[in-house]
């Protein structure tokens, strides 16, 4: 009795240690988890969902004609940084994953030897990226709730330099990306080539 | 002797007034053979451009909620302003590349203005659409002229201009476009020259 009482007395403080220890390593595994999905689900952009529904909208932009194989091209105009030397932009309307609202899809063209006329006569040659604005009804009530997407011309969504997904609110609260620059479009609906849909 | 001039005198009064009047028939009869033929605006060519301007609407490339792409400046006889769409189509049966062009003008048009309000200045939407074997001499391109709400327009003759417009005659689309580099009677891209 009194051995076993001695034991738990002298082993209480190491079972207190390897108690406190293991909750210490599980809080610390469930926190890195957590903060880990948290900035996840926290970042203005590039999340999973932001990925998915990048997704979608390429795939309502297909059945549009609006990208992929046999899409649609406008007459080429020169563009300019961060686009493209040259550029050809749409304006419809799509229904995507249930949402339905104002789209814009711009083609960037690039390359050497890109020229409107180069272009005209070969768009698929010379697309390099084509970057999207789909109105999302409430996705970014400050911003317009504009989701933007850069897609490759096979319509994976593209990467920035820190290998996030270009996807969803691009970059909201940041100095750079689309919304920084778009803030600055006149009519503020961050739409530069028209205030067409500015209220 | 007098038989003889009897019938001389019947045969002249039948080349006198008959043969006149048989050719009369028989130009009247070719003036609306020609008539029929015209290379535009029959009834036939109307009822394609409505078949066209159908499958433009499920395309969305046409009447309300269309898509509109930058405009860029013009010229006669299109628009002071336009805004051109190359796609694919399927009328009656067939696909085929479509170019749709919108004809941007009125006062105030620039296109900043048509950019913000693209319905308030269309005037015209003048289409191509490549009908395999419709018109081989001219790349088998139909032309047609809608007004915004999709009825063909007409020319001063009041004639429609939809179909081969106006093969043979020294002005309109084909005459025109004649002259496109590349030889696809296209200005704006050789994308469907051979």
């Amino acid at each position: 009795m009194y051995k076993l009482t001695t034991l738990l007395k002298q082993s209480a403080p190491l079972a207190l240690i390897i108690l406190v220890s293991a909750c210490t390593s599980a809080q610390t595994s469930e926190k890195g988890m957590d903060s880990s999905s948290d900035k996840m689900t926290q970042a203005p952009f590039g999340t999973t969902s932001d990925v998915a529904y990048a997704n979608e909208l390429w795939s309502a932009l297909k059945k549009n004609r609006l990208a992929g194989d046999g899409r649609m091209v406008s007459t080429p105009y020169t563009g300019s940084h961060p686009h493209g030397a040259i550029l050809d932009t749409l304006d419809g309307t799509l229904n995507v994953a249930g949402d339905r609202g104002a789209v814009i899809v711009k083609n960037n063209y690039g390359g050497e030897g890109v020229t409107k006329k180069s272009v005209a006569d070969n768009p698929d040659k010379y697309l390099k990226a084509v970057t999207v604005m789909f109105k999302r009804p409430g996705y970014d009530t400050d911003n317009k709730d504009w989701f933007w997407v850069k897609y490759a011309p096979d319509g994976k969504v593209m990467k920035n330099p820190k290998n996030m997904a270009l996807a969803g609110r691009v970059a909201k609260g940041m100095p750079k990306g689309c919304i920084a620059c778009h803030k600055a479009a006149p009519g503020g609906d961050m739409v530069f080539n028209h205030d067409k849909l500015a209220q | 002797m007098k038989k003889t001039t009897k019938r001389h005198f019947t045969t002249s009064i039948k080349q006198r007034i008959f043969k006149p009047l048989i050719l009369s028939i028989a130009m009247s009869t070719l003036s609306i053979g020609i008539s029929h033929a015209a290379p535009f605006g029959s009834e036939d060519d109307v009822g394609f451009a409505g078949k066209i301007w159908s499958a433009l609407q499920q395309a969305q490339l046409v009447g309300t909620g269309r898509i509109v792409s930058t405009p860029y400046q013009g010229s006669h006889p299109h628009g002071a302003i336009l805004d051109t769409i190359d796609s694919h189509i399927k009328v009656a049966g067939t696909q085929g590349p479509v170019i749709v062009k919108n004809n941007y003008g009125g006062d105030g048009v620039s296109k900043q203005a048509v950019a913000d309000n693209p319905d308030k200045y269309l005037k015209a939407i003048t289409v191509m659409f490549k009908r395999p074997g419709y018109d081989p001499e001219n790349k088998d391109w139909f032309w047609v002229k809608y007004a915004p709400n999709g009825s063909v327009m007409l020319n001063p003759k009041k004639m429609s201009l939809a179909g081969r417009v106006a093969k043979g005659m020294p002005q309109g689309c084909i005459a025109c476009h004649t002259a496109a580099p590349g030889g696809d009677l296209v200005f704006n891209h050789d994308r469907y020259a051979q």
